[in-house]
């Protein structure tokens, strides 16, 4: 892991911290949601530094890094399906196929690519706001809480915040 | 309440199979479930844990409520005793529920 790495493997960490004190405190979904992406965004930029140079300004990412990570090669292949908890990469790869709608979902209610619809901080549309994100029912914590593939996924990103030093 | 919970996941995710509501050694205010589901991927025993949320914090209905997600494979472990459940969690008393 390269120093620009360590930098935001750090933040991932933190806010990581601040999701799992979230949902166990039973916080809004928009709240939660909101650290979800952040917690995201921060562990694919870590990845994305790998090469030294900045990755490009976006709050898109993580399902580019899920895709990267799926198409790893050789004695890689088994060590990312161990450190995700499958057994094979065929099974993360199968699990992948079907959460990475999810994981786009999730990516698109950043502000920046809500396209002024439903995001998990502002209230919209912006011209004239008639949605709360703290009072809204979000599709997508549904499918993120009461889903078995939503609650894996929950459990990649830990992984994924948590072993970063051995894949990253 | 388990059963309004367990009824929002069997109607959310196809791939459930059957929901076990384990009320016995459960402390107060928390909700265990087992979900058998379809579409979960076989994973390492050592990820055999349940996911935890907070619901309601700071009021009087709060409580929590702890998923596990298995495959039937490993359900069928479970039940053979060749895989652990989460400590302190029992089958005694366990309630399905399902579509039927």
């Amino acid at each position: 892991m390269n120093d620009y790495q360590r930098c935001w493997w750090e933040q991932a960490q933190s806010d990581h911290k601040v999701l799992v004190l979230l949902r166990r405190q039973g916080a809004a979904p928009c709240h939660q949601l909101h650290y979800l992406q952040m917690v995201t965004e921060k562990v694919s930029k870590a990845f994305f530094w790998q090469s030294g140079a900045p990755p490009k300004k976006s709050h898109a990412g993580f399902y580019k890094f899920m895709r990267l990570l799926l198409q790893e090669r050789g004695a890689r292949r088994q060590q990312i399906a161990d450190i995700f908890g499958f057994r094979r990469l065929e099974d993360f790869q199968n699990w992948a196929r079907t959460a990475l709608p999810l994981v786009y979902k999730l990516e698109r209610l950043a502000p920046a690519l809500a396209n002024d619809g439903p995001n998990p901080e502002y209230p919209w549309p912006q011209d004239s706001p008639q949605n709360v994100p703290a009072t809204f029912d979000f599709d997508v914590w549904r499918e993120v809480t009461d889903t078995g593939r939503g609650r894996e996924l929950i459990k990649v990103i830990r992984a994924a915040v948590e072993y970063f030093p051995v894949y990253g | 309440m388990a059963s309004w919970y367990a009824s929002q996941h069997l109607k959310t995710d196809p791939g459930i199979r059957s929901v076990y509501y384990l009320p016995n050694n459960s402390p107060d205010r928390e909700i265990r479930f087992v979900e058998i589901n379809e579409l979960v991927a076989d994973r390492s025993d050592d990820t055999l844990e349940p996911i935890d949320f907070g619901v309601d914090t700071g009021m009087d209905s709060e409580h929590r409520l702890l998923v596990l997600d298995v495959t039937p494979t490993q359900w069928d472990r479970i039940n053979d005793s060749s895989l652990a459940l989460p400590p302190d969690w029992t089958l005694d008393q366990a309630v399905l529920f399902d579509n039927n």
